[in-house]
């Protein structure tokens, strides 16, 4: 008899801790966001689509969602940038050195975020390191500001999700045979064309998808964005708590929340067909 | 002409010496196969003459031209890995063609030059498959074609039937075969396998412990092996330890541990007093019963079992002394377990080594 048929029930509890841990809040949040506010905390009883219509008109939400939007489009993509020659480097490195550094990235993202974003916090402040190494390079003439602004959440988000995307990658990587490598090499391939047409085509989707994790944390990334941004940086996550625990009007944070929601969903989806390899006939 | 000279190469790992002052050329069009155990560095040799591993000292040439410090995609060199590593994202006909695009190539030369492999390889119906459809010997072929599709001046084979069973094997043997000889290209095959070794090769080299032990061809190897090493490792062969008693113009006398005296060949260390070890083949002795004829070795022997093998028997019987010897016959009889016989060979059949052969 096959073992997995005889086992197969084990999934069943977690999948239902999970499913009820995701859908039950997301289903009454999504409820909230169809009744219309009476103020103070308090909601009404008519279904209503109202809240969509404030929130999806209203040019301070638009701007928040294209805000969300762009800060982790941007940390992703530096994280790619960033994090694509880190990973091949490590995967590649067969030394104590690499175990060292994939060892170190680990025990970082055991650190709290709200530890990692406070050091930052203190580097990039006015009189922090990195302005004093801009100021005695002479690369600036006057400090900069580096946090309370959209370049201090960059930096934060970047901070978040960069560890993530290199030990996603660096798994990516190791999934490459290396005689695939030198198979290119020995047929003639430089180092770059070998990068381009074996590494990349057989990374793409793994590239994608570390990506793809690094954006939907960049979007919920609540910590960053609130202690970097200073309250001036207005992410969909730091709306959302406002709206909810300043204004106490659940309906129009629900409302936001369930259009972040739907956004990262159909990014998702629609990236899927890049998750396959892509082959190529000659 | 020597295409590959591989002059005095040397590789250290750390401590570890894989590849120890290696002399060696390949004349042009010779399938020259490294044979060994693993481990015995003809896989870092090989890697070294690829390109993928520099030598720590030492040079190796190329048609005349220093390789040494080249990058492997310089050296205009062919190779079959292990695993194929075949391009898993390409076409056969991209794999292939991938060498020749490298080259920047024109489109319509590179089709016309994949079309002329894939019919060399009798893959012409397969050129849009991928590897992951392919059979272990179909991808083979591919990896071979793409080895040879730039026309290199030397093809490495790094134990490229390794993966297949042996049906397969044999046929993808006589396929290279066949392939290497209307190319006429040098070739350098690695393998553990010595059946295979000596399927192909023109000559063999005999590694162990990052050395060459000897080259040869495959009967110089199996008929005058240079070691107890070589001898062992080249087919089967049996060991008895003695000491020479009496050398003579045309022969060597020596008494073995159990007393029994034996006739060989002069060889070197053909001196009265010295220790030795005799090596026969299996194939060289006979088990008879009534008597031992004259100029004939002969030891008494039990059979132990006798093993039909088909094309031969195959016998294990044990001396006086307790060892036990393995006896090869073409013949049909089988001799009995337990019978009492007359163990015989040539004199001619016989080797002396310095004693003490490996295990």
């Amino acid at each position: 008899m096959n073992p997995g048929a005889s086992w197969g029930w084990l999934i069943w509890p977690p999948l239902l801790v999970a499913g009820l841990l995701l859908v039950l809040p997301q289903a009454g949040f999504i409820a909230m966001s169809l009744h219309p506010s009476l103020g103070y905390g308090r909601m009404g009883d008519a279904w209503t689509l109202v809240n969509y219509t404030h929130v999806l008109t209203d040019p301070a939400y638009l701007s928040a969602i294209g805000l969300t939007l762009g800060l982790s489009a941007a940390a992703t993509a530096i994280g790619v940038v960033v994090g694509c020659p880190a990973a091949y480097l490590l995967a590649r490195m067969h030394s104590r050195l690499a175990s060292g550094f994939i060892a170190m990235l680990l025990a970082t993202s055991f650190v709290t975020v709200v530890i990692k974003v406070l050091g930052l916090s203190l580097v990039l402040g006015r009189e922090g390191i990195a302005n004093h190494v801009l100021l005695s390079l002479h690369i600036v003439s006057a400090p900069v500001q580096l946090i309370n602004n959209d370049l201090g959440v960059l930096i934060g988000l970047v901070q978040y999700t960069l560890p993530v995307q290199v030990l996603l990658l660096i798994g990516v990587i190791q999934t490459i045979p290396r005689r695939l490598e030198e198979a290119a090499e020995i047929n003639g391939a430089h180092f770059l064309s070998m990068l381009r047409r074996v590494i990349w085509p057989l990374s793409r989707p793994g590239v994608v998808s570390a990506a793809l994790v690094a954006f939907d944390m960049d979007m919920g990334a609540f910590t960053s964005a609130a202690m970097l941004g200073g309250g001036r940086v207005l992410t969909l996550p730091v709306l959302i708590e406002r709206t909810i625990m300043i204004d106490v009007d659940y309906a129009t944070g629900a409302a936001l929340s369930t259009v972040l929601m739907v956004i990262v969903f159909a990014l998702n989806l629609a990236a899927v067909p890049l998750l396959r390899t892509k082959r190529r006939p000659a | 002409m020597a295409v590959v000279e591989i002059d005095g190469v040397s590789k250290r790992f750390g401590a570890v010496t894989a590849v120890d002052t290696v002399r060696l050329t390949v004349a042009d069009g010779e399938f020259l196969v490294l044979l060994g155990p693993s481990g015995c560095g003809k896989t870092t040799l090989l890697r070294m003459v690829a390109g993928f591993i520099t030598p720590t000292e030492g040079h190796i040439r190329l048609g005349g031209r220093p390789i040494t410090h080249q990058p492997p995609g310089k050296r205009n060199i062919g190779m079959v890995f292990q695993d194929y590593a075949l391009f898993p994202h390409m076409d056969v006909a991209a794999n292939i063609g991938f060498g020749l695009r490298e080259r920047r190539l024109p489109a319509a030369e590179i089709a016309r030059r994949v079309a002329a492999l894939l019919a060399q390889v009798r893959l012409t119906a397969y050129a849009k498959s991928y590897p992951e459809q392919l059979s272990g010997g179909q991808q083979q072929r591919v990896a071979l074609a793409r080895a040879l599709a730039y026309a290199p001046q030397l093809l490495l084979l790094d134990e490229p039937l390794g993966a297949l069973d042996l049906k397969l094997r044999e046929a993808m043997q006589q396929e290279i075969h066949a392939l290497q000889r209307r190319l006429g290209i040098t070739t350098i095959m690695v393998t553990h396998d010595q059946e295979e070794a000596m399927n192909l090769a023109d000559r063999i080299v005999i590694m162990e412990g990052g050395q060459i032990r000897q080259i040869g061809t495959s009967q110089q190897l199996y008929w005058e092996p240079a070691s107890p090493f070589v001898a062992q490792f080249v087919g089967k062969i049996n060991f008895l330890a003695g000491a020479v008693t009496a050398a003579e113009a045309d022969g060597c006398i020596v008494t073995l541990s159990g007393g029994a005296r034996i006739a060989a060949p002069v060889q070197a260390d053909c001196s009265p007093g010295q220790a030795v070890t005799i090596a026969v083949r299996p194939e060289a002795m006979r088990l008879v019963a009534g008597g031992v004829p004259p100029g004939l070795n002969g030891l008494t022997a039990t059979v132990q079992r006798s093993v039909f093998l088909g094309n031969r028997v195959r016998s294990v019987v044990t001396l006086a002394d307790g060892q036990d010897v393995l006896v090869e016959s073409a013949h049909a009889d089988m001799p009995q377990a337990g019978a009492a016989m007359d163990l015989i060979w040539q004199p001619a059949q016989t080797r002396l080594f310095a004693p003490s052969p490996p295990g």
